[in-house]
């Protein structure tokens, strides 16, 4: 038996190794590992012990190659132990960890040996001794000069990591969870150092301020501060699910006597509710004065997707009409307002309007913009009508970028002097120098963030919008079409009206982002309106879940606004896409705030697994 | 016959050489239950696709209630007229739930405009508190009592044949078409349904017209029956004389088999046989046939022989 399970870990460790390996590899050749090897997360992550090796701070490109082999030993371990008896053996599931550590190490030690040898940047411009650097701890500088120690060193270090990744497979799964909660918090916390850095907030508030200069160096979070913060995690997430189930003990008493399931809201769960909405729209208006302009800035951004997202989300989650030139309607309202507002005396129309004059413009062309989309697209579905809006996308960002339209739409050189919305004064501050201070700042309109309160307006009556729409005859028609469109106009609905009510309100929802957009750059260009936006606004929706209104704001959060925090990510924004979309595809395909209904009925499957 | 609910004059549909429906006529009475019959790939769902819509025959009319042309409206416009129909292949909205499936058919009911819903006038909240009993009252009418919750892929078989009746009368119809209702139903199931077509037509007042291939139940509940074959109609009348009819049985059991049973049936009652396809509607062709008791002279559709009709599934999926 045991025999046959070893036998079993080498093949398994070799298998896992490969694609370890192979992940690692590519993690490299493009750039990764060196990209974020500039975002440390712990500083001197052995203390003083580490003082003569050269393991100095773990960075999020270490985290990114050894947390891959790592999770391949943990995979090693499961997949081994998954045909195996109840009582996982120890011995070859480490083994397995193991030769998965020391097979997928070896492809970076052969990429080290061989990159010092041969020049490889003629085929993999990543290929550089700053890479071999980061994946031999450095020893390929001051090691030996073949190269070996380096070597060694690198496997050494992935059959560690594979052994480890196994052990952790081997705690018990309350255990693991706890420590994976607490390593992913420190991971995170390392991660937005620089964020938190910006937050005038935290700079304010002596506390807060003094918590964060504990925690962090200038480069990387202290080793103990990490330490306690990983302990903190992992054990609070350890005695949660005690406190949780009193807390659920406590509710099932009360809701015994009751119906189940789809039971009315008590009143008490009610004003929980609104008073819970109210805490998040208090903590929405207070953002951009606590957090200051960059955390906004940032907001702004997600909030101009959201509205782009809750537009597609109409069109593609509720109507089912697959668009990929949603870009068109962005650029549509970004146009008319830098058309109708620019002061500069070269382009646009000089009307020397307002945002606010311009607006209703927007919505009304944003509408012609998506009936005269939609009525051509009437009779199409799925592939063809992906890539009739694809073009649609394009004309648009042509039309843009032309040398006839130069004149209005600035070409190439876009338009620029958009004025901003608002021009307020300085409002004095009534209560300066108490700690209400530290709390808003000085009410200063100069926050540079007058647009974010607009955006916000508009984020939330798109929101309304949506919902109301969706649980509504027309709500009901879009899905009907979604589902299946010939029964759908045996329902008695017309499909024509029906799908371009859906485009037009899609588009006036990107309209108003566009316009928006336009405004709180105060300069607009072509390059701005490319097919990336589309895609963009396309893949929020499906990580959040289709036609789910809370998993756009959740998708867009994900998708735009953690890539702004990591600039590291930006040139590999769609390799982590791809992986993104394909992980989310097969783990959960309903995305990560998927639809009520969808939600309802998984709720559903589980009980009917448990009451027989 | 002033009370004809639906005429269908001379229709025909081809699909390049194939003629999946050739020149039917089709009277149905208001408050009838009427089926029609014949072998697979005879056009009967053609026939249902052209009546609702999914098809446009390229010759002859279809008049409801005598006025109007439903052979140049739209589906959605049909509806609105009151015909409603389920599919052979039951297509529900799979994830929707069983009462917004219900709703979605009182679509064509609804008149909330747009600036209500954005407002949630109170028009449009006691239009949406109607919608939504509405929906659970016709639950309880089809037997879906407590089931509205669930997705309607979830549910099984038979409720899903239920919820599909439950959306077509969401639409309020005059005449309710059923496409093979009790298709994969045990015997016990389709007792139910026989009893609830019935209720159907004597307490809702709804012209029922069927394809059905249980002859059981063809036989029990209809008031008339037209057969077709390759797309003609080859003999109509009540279910005692389809029975007997030597045309009928040749089209379901083959040539010498009729011959064989045309004997015997015209021996034992000479004449009763032949009184359906004299019928002032049946075609020439069929009134040959059974004088004659040789098979009728040309074939009335292409050389397709038995080969199944292609566009008699999906209900307009093309």
């Amino acid at each position: 038996m045991s025999a046959l399970l070893e036998r079993g870990a080498a093949r398994v460790g070799l298998r896992r190794g490969l694609i370890g390996g192979a992940v690692v590899l590519l993690v490299s050749l493009v750039g990764m590992v060196e990209a974020f090897a500039k975002r440390s997360i712990v500083h001197e992550l052995l203390g003083p012990l580490g003082a003569g090796l050269p393991i100095q701070l773990l960075d999020l490109g270490q985290v990114a190659w050894i947390g891959a082999v790592l999770l391949s030993g943990f995979a090693a371990a499961r997949e081994l132990l998954d045909h195996g008896e109840d009582r996982p053996p120890a011995g070859p599931a480490l083994l397995a960890g193991g030769i998965t550590g020391a097979v997928a190490g070896a492809m970076p030690a052969l990429l080290v040996l061989l990159g010092t040898r041969f020049d490889l940047a003629e085929v993999f411009d990543k290929a550089r001794p700053q890479l071999y650097a980061l994946l031999s701890w450095g020893l390929v500088e001051r090691g030996t000069p073949s190269g070996v120690d380096a070597f060694l060193a690198t496997i050494l270090m992935c059959v560690l990591a594979g052994v480890v990744g196994a052990a952790v497979h081997l705690m018990p799964p309350a255990h693991r969870k706890a420590l994976g909660v607490g390593v992913l918090t420190v991971l995170v916390m390392g991660t937005i150092q620089d964020l938190l850095q910006k937050i005038d907030f935290v700079e304010r508030t002596a506390w807060l301020s003094g918590l964060y200069d504990a925690l962090y160096t200038r480069e990387g979070m202290e080793p103990l501060g990490a330490a306690l913060l990983l302990a903190a995690a992992s054990g609070l997430h350890l005695v949660a699910p005690g406190i949780r189930a009193a807390r659920e003990r406590r509710r099932g008493d009360a809701d015994a006597a009751g119906d189940y399931g789809d039971a009315p809201p008590s009143a008490r769960e009610r004003t929980m509710r609104w008073l819970g909405l109210g805490g998040i729209a208090l903590l929405l208006i207070w953002f951009p004065f606590g957090f200051g302009k960059v955390p906004a800035d940032v907001m702004d951004l997600v909030g101009i997707y959201i509205l782009m997202g809750l537009g597609l989300n109409i069109v593609v989650g509720f109507a089912g009409l697959l668009d990929l030139g949603y870009v068109a309607f962005f650029a549509i309202g970004a146009y008319t307002v830098g058309i109708l507002t620019t002061t500069d005396p070269d382009v646009g129309l000089q009307f020397g309007w307002s945002l606010w004059q311009a607006l209703p413009l927007v919505v009304l062309f944003t509408i012609v913009a998506g009936v005269i989309l939609g009525v051509p697209v009437l009779k199409t579905h799925g592939d063809y009508l992906a890539i009739i809006t694809l073009g649609f996308g394009e004309i648009i960002r042509i039309l843009a970028i032309s040398d006839a339209l130069k004149p209005f739409m600035g070409g190439a050189q876009g338009i620029t002097l958009i004025p901003k919305p608002f021009d307020l004064p300085e409002i004095p501050m009534p209560f300066a120098g108490n700690p209400s201070e530290a709390l808003i700042g000085r009410l200063n309109p100069g926050i540079q963030q007058e647009i974010y309160f607009p955006i916000l307006f508009a984020v939330i009556a798109a929101a309304y919008v949506s919902w109301r729409l969706r649980h509504s005859r027309f709500g009901r028609a879009w899905m009907a079409l979604r589902e299946d469109e010939n029964i759908a106009e045996a329902m008695g609905i017309n499909l024509v009206s029906t799908k371009l009510l859906a485009f037009a309100t899609g588009a006036v929802f990107a309209g108003i982002g566009g316009a928006l957009f336009a405004a709180k750059l105060g300069s607009i260009y072509p390059s701005s309106f490319g097919l990336l936006v589309s895609i963009n606004v396309l893949v929020l929706i499906i990580v959040g879940g289709m036609g789910s209104i809370p998993g756009v704001f959740v998708g867009a959060l994900a998708i735009v606004g953690l890539p702004e925090l990591l600039r590291e990510f930006e040139d590999f924004r769609l390799l982590l896409y791809g992986a993104v979309l394909v992980v989310m595809m097969l783990k959960r395909p309903e995305g990560l705030w998927p639809a009520a209904i969808v939600q309802r009925e998984l709720q559903r499957e589980s009980d009917a697994t448990v009451l027989p | 016959m002033s009370d004809l609910l639906l005429d269908c004059r001379g229709i025909t549909k081809r699909f390049g050489g194939l003629v999946a429906v050739n020149a039917l006529d089709l009277q149905i009475p208001a408050g009838s239950i009427h089926s029609v019959i014949g072998p697979n790939g005879a056009g009967k769902t053609t026939l249902f696709n052209c009546i609702t819509g999914f098809y446009h025959p390229e010759e002859g009319e279809i008049l409801l209630g005598g006025s109007h042309h439903l052979e140049f409206l739209r589906t959605d416009e049909i509806t609105r007229l009151g015909v409603a129909r389920t599919y052979q292949n039951i297509r529900l909205f799979p994830e929707l739930t069983a009462v917004e499936n219900v709703m979605v058919g009182l679509h064509a009911r609804l008149e909330s405009s747009l600036l209500g819903v954005l407002f949630s006038s109170p028009a449009t909240r006691k239009e949406e508190r109607w919608a939504t009993e509405e929906a659970l009252r016709l639950l309880e009418v089809v037997g879906l009592g407590g089931k509205g919750d669930g997705l309607a892929s979830n549910l099984p078989y038979g409720d899903q044949r239920r919820l599909e009746i439950a959306r077509a009368l969401a639409t309020d119809p005059k005449l309710l078409l059923l496409d093979e209702p009790t298709a994969g139903m045990n015997t016990g199931e389709t007792a139910s349904m026989i009893r609830f077509i019935r209720r159907l037509r004597d307490d809702l007042d709804i012209t029922i017209l069927l394809i059905e291939h249980d002859m059981k139940l063809v036989m029990e509940i209809s008031e008339l029956i037209t057969v077709v074959d390759f797309g003609q109609k080859i003999a109509e009348g009540k279910p005692s004389e389809i029975l007997a009819n030597p045309r009928v049985i040749e089209a379901y059991l083959g040539r010498g088999a009729a011959e064989a049973l045309d004997v015997r049936t015209a021996a034992a009652a000479p004449g009763a046989a032949h009184d359906a396809t004299s019928d002032a509607d049946a075609d020439a062709a069929a009134d040959t046939a059974s004088d004659s008791g040789t098979p009728p002279g040309p074939e009335p559709t292409s050389s397709a022989g038995s080969q199944p009709d292609p566009v008699d599934e999906g209900g307009g999926s093309a």
